[in-house]
């Protein structure tokens, strides 16, 4: 679907923050991108998303280079989306409900079917009494399930996800892994995070990127065995892997998988 | 958050029809600048008072208190109205400055009231209208007058930036103080100077990212609200 192929990214100022960065998000249903503050993550994101020209390289939808024309672009960002790291700017009007229908009504779409749409998807984030909220009264956790939500009614074939667990305590990232292993079975997912536990559990595909490369790739249970990677970019490894590796358990995929067997 | 904004939302009459309620503002507001009668104004006064404060159930203190702000300046006009300069004894109450007069005459007197009466009756119809209508339906008032896109734009982006503005406002000013930056009168200077400074920056950094959010969001250049 999307790969990307050789890029480079270098900001105004000469910070080089993207090298040759080969990516294919064909290599699992949930693609996880780690790595430590700085490290690209957001920057690779706003590249596939085209909002950034890489420098050099290109970034490939169904086979085709990404066109960075305006038409071509519309069309593009009906099909690739995303939620950003911070919700306060992904809400645009006052209202959750006008929020959530503004993609909808640049589109075109008619009323009844937006108002239809709304309510799915605030089932689906479970932000269903929030409706007629004013945004700007909703706390943190709510604004996130509400930009996730604003980025779901579009029905995009690839969502992407800058930090979706940042900020959200356990309850909330639990609820947050719950909408994301829904929505893999609807459309591709890549998700980026420095919470080790919530990818490891959320992804069956994983990059690694330190310093703007792409240190090492695989899934999950690979990657999380590689020490030295891992170190390299600054990571810390999924408590899963910790007590495999310390307390000799099989390794286990979830929490409630080791749950299951030990009790 | 401001609290007129969070007053538009919550109030009883947040969801009532926009239009009827600018329509009636709009009858009030003509009435006053039309016919110059002190009664009718009181009555629209006291009746708009009743709207914001009964019907749409706005704590009467807030209310006075956000009329408080306005009526300061209304008096301080009111007093320079008022109070007239003349040679000769024209006036009802007088002090003597040298050989002139300064006080209040009758012409003034009556002058001032109907004046007076006239604002306190638009600025509490003004103020009914936006403190029991949620900008988004104001919108839809603006759009059935047909006002022109890029008019109904602004007034979205700028009630947008007026919240992102407080916001950052707010959080650098909490921390200058947290960091004793207000202490003395030198150091408020630097401080307040600073937090001017990364304001702008920090709106301008925002204003890239909002782009970026309405880009995503695939605008074309038209606020669409919906009817
Ligand atoms: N607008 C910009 N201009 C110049 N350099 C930038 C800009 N935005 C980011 N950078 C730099 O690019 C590099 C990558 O930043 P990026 O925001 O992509 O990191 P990240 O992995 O998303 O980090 P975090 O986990 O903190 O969100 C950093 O070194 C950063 O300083
Ligand atoms: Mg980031």
């Amino acid at each position: 679907m999307i790969k990307v192929e050789s890029l480079e990214f270098k900001y105004e100022d000469g910070t080089i923050a993207l090298k040759n960065i080969n990516i294919d998000l064909d290599k699992g249903r949930v693609v996880g991108v780690i790595g430590a503050n700085g490290s690209g993550k957001s920057t690779l994101f706003l590249n596939i998303l085209a909002i950034l020209k890489p420098s050099k390289g290109v970034i490939k939808y169904n086979g085709e280079p990404i066109k960075y024309d305006k038409k071509s672009l519309r069309e593009y960002r009906k099909e690739v989306t995303m939620v950003f790291q911070d919700p306060d700017k992904q809400l645009f009007y006052s209202k959750v409900y006008d929020d959530m229908a503004f993609v909808l009504r640049n589109l075109h779409f008619s009323e009844e079917e937006i108002e239809k749409r709304i309510h799915v998807i605030l089932e689906k984030v479970k932000a269903t009494d929030l409706e007629q909220k004013p945004t700007h009264f909703l706390s943190y956790g709510q604004k996130k399930r509400i930009s996730i939500g604003g980025a779901l009614i579009m029905d995009s074939k690839v969502l992407l996800l800058d930090e979706p667990t940042s900020g959200l305590d356990p309850k909330m990232s639990k609820e947050v892994k719950h909408i994301i292993k829904e929505l893999s079975y609807e459309k591709k997912l890549v998700v980026s995070s420095h919470d080790m536990d919530f990818i490891y559990e959320c992804c069956d595909y994983i990059y690694v990127i330190s310093n703007g490369r792409v240190l090492g790739e695989g899934k999950p249970e690979e990657v999380f065995l590689k020490a030295n990677i891992l170190k390299e970019a600054g990571l810390d490894k999924p408590w899963l892997v910790k007590i495999h590796e310390n307390l000799k358990l099989p390794l286990y995929r979830n929490e409630e998988d080791l749950l299951k067997i030990r009790y | 958050m401001l609290i007129i904004d969070k007053y538009a939302y919550t109030n009883k009459l947040a969801d009532s029809n926009p239009f009827n309620k600018f329509i009636i503002v709009v009858i009030s507001l003509g009435i006053t600048t039309i016919i110059n009668n002190i009664y009718i104004n009181l009555m629209i006064f006291a009746f708009m008072i009743f709207l914001t404060t009964i019907a749409a159930g706005i704590p009467f203190d807030k209310y006075i208190k956000i009329l408080s702000i306005p009526m300061s300046f209304l008096i301080i006009s009111i007093i320079t109205i008022l109070i007239s300069i003349s040679k000769t004894d024209i006036f009802l109450w007088e002090i003597n400055v040298f050989d002139y007069f300064v006080g209040i005459t009758r012409v003034s007197v009556d002058e001032s009231i109907l004046l007076l009466t006239r604002v306190l009756a638009s600025i509490t119809s003004t103020f009914f209208l936006g403190l029991t209508t949620p900008l988004n339906n104001l919108i839809r008032v603006f759009k059935r007058l047909h006002l022109p896109n890029s008019i109904i734009e602004l007034i979205v982006l700028i009630y947008r930036f007026i919240f992102i503005f407080l916001g950052e406002a707010r959080d650098i000013y909490l921390t200058q103080e947290m960091k004793f930056g207000y202490t003395d009168f030198k150091n408020s200077l630097k401080s307040t100077a600073l937090l001017v400074r990364s304001l702008f920056l920090k709106i301008l950094l925002d204003y890239k990212d909002m782009v970026i959010v309405l880009e995503c969001k695939l605008y074309d250049g038209e606020f669409r609200i919906g009817d």
